[in-house]
């Protein structure tokens, strides 16, 4: 055994030359990808533009320039357009800081299940990247800009996770988009981006701007809902963490009050009676006395419980709109049947397989109950002072 | 040549008999028992006999003396002094002794001063008895029946004296001669507790540890290891507490050492303990007295030697190094979260360049953004990849380490200080290393010294973990580190585990391991060195105040 | 010699308890085996009653052969027939061996590290395996001792985290298939439990022997209940459909983790931790393989047969799993239990029945 030592110590030697650097990649090899957009090419091929990221850019001082470069490329698959990138990067395309998944309008309506599969199946793409369906093409919005950061996927990234203060757009990351796309009832929603050309010291400048909403049906966008509907969308999926009601002022009805949402919580109760199905809605909301343009002081009770009033009736209106604009296109994004499923498990399968036209049907009955809860550190409103009364 | 032989004599009486255990049908090799052939040719072994008879004394004062000379030939440190006994009658005697290792006013005022003034009735027969019990006021007296005791007694520091027509010499222990007086241990420095260090000298060694423990059951035994320096080394340990088989077994490898020097206690350490190709030390060492006997209290057993004042402490386990003598002396809060501290910075000290290598290397997704920004940006312009800055950095760091330990003091401050400023600076400046390397480097660095005795263990351990990072990442770092743990585990000093009480988990012992408890809690000993005798307190000892009704207004 | 070490009781447990489940909790196959539903942590639960009566056999194997282990005494019941039960049970353990390394090497090479082959991993594994094997029983009972609370406390904290993102409705309705199918999951489970064996195996090196029935009830209800533990934030955040539908459910689930934007990307974590399981398991299998081997054969000592063993050992996982459909294939549950049953559940029964016909023991 002893004089095989040095054959063992040899082989040993040897075999470190052949490890692991295979998958040995030094940093400034890799080209940082902070955004991502897909959208179509000729031929039905696929477009795929990449924000990668120039680091030493970004550590520079200098504000307001760009940390970052776009490319493009075109591949008959997703993957393949991002292997063909390499024709244009010096450097391997490298994912898993990945921010921001842009779809084109233009793709998402012809379906984006496919374009999805790549992201999911291999394992640099994070699954908690934003999505976000362009109005126009994704690679104009990857190239973007904007004032804050210099990276603007980064810009994206917060923008979406800053935009549910308004509550008029949802929050959707890969894994929320993937699930709605698996389950066989319940259908998609999707923020909308788009750039606005801002012209400012004489350049113009295109900023990256959040929009409508993209509402899907199985995996192809149909249609867009405006800022009300969304809100109205979301109030019944329980997604609202804040946002401004605002409600025309008692006793000065030119006048509006602005209320802010500080709570929220939905629940759905569904009902199958003979064979009818119902669902309640029930809505409770807390809000405060944000901000008021009336003159009037509403901190008395009556004009509270008015106030209180008023913000029921907007809730309601806004959920209206959105169940029948909804039930109107025979999409199911409130996730109704995954309710009727959890309660009437025996029932359900009858009902999946006919969910395009039961859904339609469902009756929904709104319980929405709004209180107002504080005023802020101010009570009265000031009043410009007249002479003396 | 009289020399040649005694010298031969010396040697071959001391080990013969051990040669003989070891080699007991091999009668050649008694030839060769000395690495320095010139000391020794072959000579049978009928000669020894021979040799036994010439090797007492004769009595005849000058062939006694030539003899003496003869050993001693060419050291010019040996004194010799010939006086006569007694007042009246006088008797003829000298005496031999190495200056430097007397003392000298002791030998003066005790040994010649009584001895030339003796008044005493003396003659040839009773000149022994008469000056040992009425002459030589000196506390450590003891015969000499041959030339080898003799000039061993004076290479010890005694002082010998030839007594005409006697063939008994008369050994006093006047030892002296300068030698390092008990002072702060330096390489062990607390803030809290006792500061003395053990010094060179093993008698006072030993005196350190009877003064911390008044216990008859402290047993110190004794033996000379080394053939050419002839060191003494002692067993320490507490009889009752130790284990017995433990002192056995030690005492037994103590005596299998055949070597021709033993400097330091580190070679002792070499010879005796468990693993002797591990990484690992399996023998710990102290250098404060303290230390000592609480491991000693413990159930373990020390090893002084003379010359050093670093003494061994078997058995030794892994968790030792990152308990500290002053940790007992410290509320329990504050050692608990050193003891932390102390376990976070070993695993700093060894993993962040491996790991750092591994993840910027092969593993970059395990970044957060902004982290990996920064990396990026500095790493964009330096020339070499990771794993090569990183052994770069570190290579560099040991050799700053190193150096510095070996300057003179008026030049060691400003060196280190232009060691780190500009050499760091410098290299980042420069674009040769980037700037989070440094920072890697500098927090190894000074993570390495918060458990001092693992700090040349864990550089080899991070330089294997940095080539293990560069070559296959994560994985790579992680199966280093498994490695390691096995080979750990499967470690044992002295028949203990090396891991207890991690690894065979004694859920008792852990107390002293993850957190410090309490001295009050602490009530049995560890249970795999002392459980012999488990209880070193009694419970309920832990203060509480005193009766409302007994007290105060 | 042998073996002379002993395991003691609580590291027998947590040996057996890091076997099974870490390699399952990285392929979490349950959730595409019955109930196809998110009924699936129910099956797990059940799973522990059903398992200790499955384990049965091997316990009255124990009780009438106390002190050896199940290739000494089926040798003693049957006598030929029963070196013949050796052979097979010897060859189940090499092929789990061969199973579990090539479920590591895949998952390294899908989930992280794309790009080096096959080979280095089940190589570098095996060394380090063959290492730990040759220091004996002592060693590996105590490496399992020393990384199973690590293991349970990073599993235990992952799940912690997660608890924001879990969607507990998402395991509602309960029972919407009925029972059967929860049971058929909670049978097919312990089809995949060649700890069984190795409980056989190791009974006799235990330390104490009151402890046994401590020793299958500790270990088997603590898989039940990691198993749980793992499934439910997998469930619970990615949904059944999505989640039946990923390679690596737990490493995906951990990427998710996300805390307030600083704690991410932790999955470096799990899988450091995940290699420290399969060592142990590998080593585990690996060692029941080479002892087996050793006591059919009467030798003195295993250990010239660890460096053989290793060298059939890659090429057979190999040859096993040339890619992870494959893999996924043979181990689904329709062969696979068949298969395994034939092993853990017949052989036993068989010496069992033998055992007490023939008044052996």
């Amino acid at each position: 055994m002893k004089k095989l030592i040095p054959i063992y110590i040899f082989c040993i030697l040897l075999s470190s030359m052949l490890t692991g650097c295979w998958n040995r990649r030094e940093i400034d090899t890799l080209a940082i990808v902070q955004a991502l957009g897909i959208d179509r090419a000729e031929d039905d091929q696929v477009s795929f533009s990449a924000q990668i990221l120039k680091p030493s850019q970004v550590k520079a001082s200098e504000k307001g320039g760009t940390g970052v470069w776009v490319v493009t490329s075109t591949g008959e698959t997703v993957f393949d357009a991002i292997r063909n990138a390499a024709l244009k990067t010096d450097r391997k395309l490298f994912f898993p800081h990945n921010k921001v998944i842009i779809l084109s309008e233009e793709t998402a309506k012809a379906g984006i299940t496919p374009l999805l599969d790549f992201l999911r199946r291999d394992n640099e793409p994070r699954r908690l990247a934003y999505v976000f369906i362009a109005r126009g093409k994704a690679k104009d919005i990857l190239v973007g800009e904007h004032e804050q950061e210099k990276i603007p996927g980064k810009a994206i990234e917060t923008l979406a996770k800053t935009s549910v203060i308004t509550s008029h757009l949802p929050k959707r990351d890969l894994k929320d988009l993937l699930e709605t796309l698996g389950s066989k009832t319940s259908s998609s929603v999707v923020p909308g981006i788009k750039i606005q050309k801002k012209i400012e010291n004489g350049t113009s400048k295109e900023v990256v701007v959040l929009d409508d909403t993209a509402i899907f049906k199985k995996d192809k966008l149909i249609g867009w809902f405006d800022h009300t509907e969304t809100r109205g969308l979301l109030w019944v999926l329980g997604e609202i963490k804040s946002g401004i009601i605002v409600v025309k002022s008692p006793k000065e009805e030119t006048k509006n009050v602005s209320l802010e949402i500080i709570k929220t919580s939905t629940q759905l109760k569904p009902e199958i009676t003979e064979g009818k199905l119902t669902i309640t809605v029930q809505v409770k909301e807390e809000g405060n006395l944000a901000e008021q343009m009336s003159e009037v002081d509403l901190t008395k009770p009556d004009t509270f419980a008015e106030l209180e009033k008023r913000q029921t009736t907007v809730i309601k209106e806004e959920i209206q709109a959105t169940l029948t604009k909804s039930q109107a296109w025979g999409v199911d994004i409130f996730k109704f049947g995954e309710e009727f499923h959890r309660k009437y498990p025996q029932e359900w399968p009858k009902l999946e397989k006919n969910w395009d036209e039961e859904f339609p049907k469902v009756e929904v009955n709104l319980e929405v109950v709004a209180r107002l809860s504080r005023v802020g550190i101010s009570t009265t409103p000031m009043k410009p002072e007249e002479s003396n009364k | 040549m009289p020399i040649k032989k005694l010298v031969d004599g010396l040697n071959k009486r001391k080990y013969r008999s051990r040669r003989q255990q070891q080699s007991a049908n091999d009668p050649g090799l008694n030839r060769t028992n000395s690495p320095n052939g010139s000391l020794l040719d072959s000579q049978p072994d009928v000669q020894d006999t021979s040799q036994a008879n010439s090797d007492s004394l004769t009595g005849d004062l000058v062939k006694d003396l030539h003899t003496v000379q003869s050993i001693f030939e060419e050291s010019s440190d040996l004194i010799t002094r010939e006086f006569k006994i007694g007042a009246t009658e006088s008797i003829k005697a000298f005496i031999v002794m190495l200056n430097g290792l007397i003392d000298v006013k002791a030998v003066n005022a005790d040994l010649i001063k009584p001895l030339m003034f003796l008044e005493h009735d003396i003659n040839k027969n009773n000149v022994l008895a008469v000056i040992k019990g009425n002459a030589l006021s000196v506390a450590m007296v003891k015969e000499g029946h041959s030339f080898a005791e003799v000039t061993d007694s004076i290479l010890s520091g005694d002082t010998v004296l030839f007594i005409e027509d006697s063939e008994i010499a008369l050994i006093a222990s006047l030892r002296g001669g300068e030698r390092r007086s008990v002072e702060e241990s330096k390489t062990e420095s607390i803030v809290r507790g006792p500061r003395e260090g053990f010094v060179e000298n093993l008698s006072t060694n030993m005196a350190l540890l009877r003064r911390k423990m008044k216990n008859p059951a402290l047993k110190f035994s004794e033996l000379q290891i080394g053939s050419q320096t002839k060191t003494t080394v002692c067993v320490a340990y507490l009889k009752g507490i130790a284990n017995e088989k433990v002192v056995e077994e030690i005492k037994n490898r103590l005596k299998r050492i055949d070597t021709d020097s033993i400097l330091e206690s580190g070679y002792i350490e070499a010879f005796i303990e468990d693993g002797p190709l591990s990484l690992f030390p399996t023998v710990g060492n102290a250098e404060k007295p303290d230390i000592v006997s609480a491991k000693l209290l413990e159930g373990r057993v020390a090893i002084l030697v003379d010359g050093t004042p670093f003494v061994l402490t078997v058995p030794y386990l892994f968790i030792e190094a990152f308990q500290n003598a002053e940790d007992y002396y410290t509320r329990p809060y504050y050692a608990t979260f050193i003891r932390w501290l102390r376990w976070l910075a070993f695993f700093l000290t060894t993993l962040t360049p491996a790991l750092y290598v591994a993840i910027t290397t092969f593993h970059q997704e395990f970044l957060p953004p902004a982290l990996l920004v920064s990396i990026a940006a500095a790493e964009e312009g330096t020339p070499f990849p990771a794993m090569v800055e990183a052994l770069l950095m570190q290579t560099i760091y040991e050799i700053l380490r190193e150096a510095g330990l070996r300057l003179p003091r008026p030049v060691g401050q400003a060196v280190s200080i232009v060691g780190v400023l500009v050499i760091g600076d410098a290299a980042i400046s420069s674009g040769l290393v980037g700037a989070p390397m440094v920072v890697v480097t500098a927090l190894t660095a000074i993570s390495s010294f918060v458990v001092p005795s693992l700090t040349d263990v864990s550089t080899i351990v991070r330089f294997i973990l940095i080539l293990l990072a560069g070559f296959s990442g994560l994985y790579g770092v992680v199966l280093g580190f498994i490695a390691f743990m096995t080979h750990q585990i499967s470690l044992r000093s002295l028949g203990v585990p090396y891991m207890s009480p991690l690894a065979p988990s004694t859920f008792s012992d852990l107390k002293d391991v993850v957190i410090r408890a309490p001295l009050w809690a602490m009530l049995t000993r560890p249970r795999v060195i002392g459980g012999g005798n488990p209880n070193r307190r009694k419970p309920n000892l832990r203060p509480t105040p005193p009766d409302e009704q007994k007290g105060e207004s | 010699m042998l073996e002379e070490g002993r395991i003691t009781y609580k590291q027998l447990i947590l040996l057996i308890f890091l076997s099974r489940i870490i390699v399952t909790i990285n392929y979490l196959p349950a959730l595409n085996e019955p109930p196809l539903n998110q009924d699936v942590w129910l099956s797990e639960l059940l799973f522990f009653p059903l398992q200790l009566l499955l384990a049965l056999p091997v316990y009255i194997l124990w009780k009438r052969f106390p002190n050896q282990t199940i290739i000494q005494y089926s040798q003693i019941i049957a006598g030929k027939l029963g070196k013949l039960a050796g052979v097979l049970i010897i060859w189940y353990f090499l092929h789990s061996t061969a199973i579990s390394l090539a479920q590591f090497s895949l998952f390294l090479t899908s989930a992280v590290m794309s790009e080096t082959p096959i080979l280095f991993f089940a190589l570098t594994l095996v060394l380090v395996c063959a290492y730990a094997t040759r220091k004996g029983l002592e060693v590996i009972s105590r490496l399992s001792e020393l990384f199973a609370p690590l293991i349970i406390i990073t599993f235990i904290s992952v799940t912690f985290l997660l608890a924001k993102d879990m969607n507990l409705k998402t395991l509602t309705p309960i029972l919407e298939k009925g029972v059967l199918p929860v049971f058929n999951g909670s049978l097919i489970y312990s089809a995949r439990s060649v700890e069984v064996l190795g409980l056989a195996m190791l009974l006799p090196y235990l330390n104490n022997r009151q402890k046994v029935k401590r020793v299958f009830i500790l270990s088997f209800g603590l898989i039940s209940l990691f198993f749980v533990l793992i499934t439910i934030p997998v469930l619970t955040v990615f949904g059944v459909t999505e989640a039946r539908r990923l390679t690596f459910p737990d490493y995906s689930v951990i990427q998710l983790v996300n805390v307030g934007d600083f704690l991410e990307r932790i999955e470096s974590v799990h899988m450091a931790i995940w290699i420290l399981g399969t060592f142990i398991k590998v080593t585990f299998l690996y060692y029941l393989t080479v002892l087996g081997l050793s006591q059919l054969l009467n030798l003195k000592d295993y250990r010239p047969l660890i460096l053989p063993t290793g060298t059939i050992l890659i090429p057979l996982s190999l040859l096993i799993a040339p890619s992870l459909v494959e893999l996924e294939a043979f181990t689904s549950y329709k062969i696979f239990v068949w298969y395994s049953f034939f092993f853990i559940l017949l052989i036993p029964s068989l010496l069992v029945l033998t055992a007490i016909i023939r008044k052996k023991g």
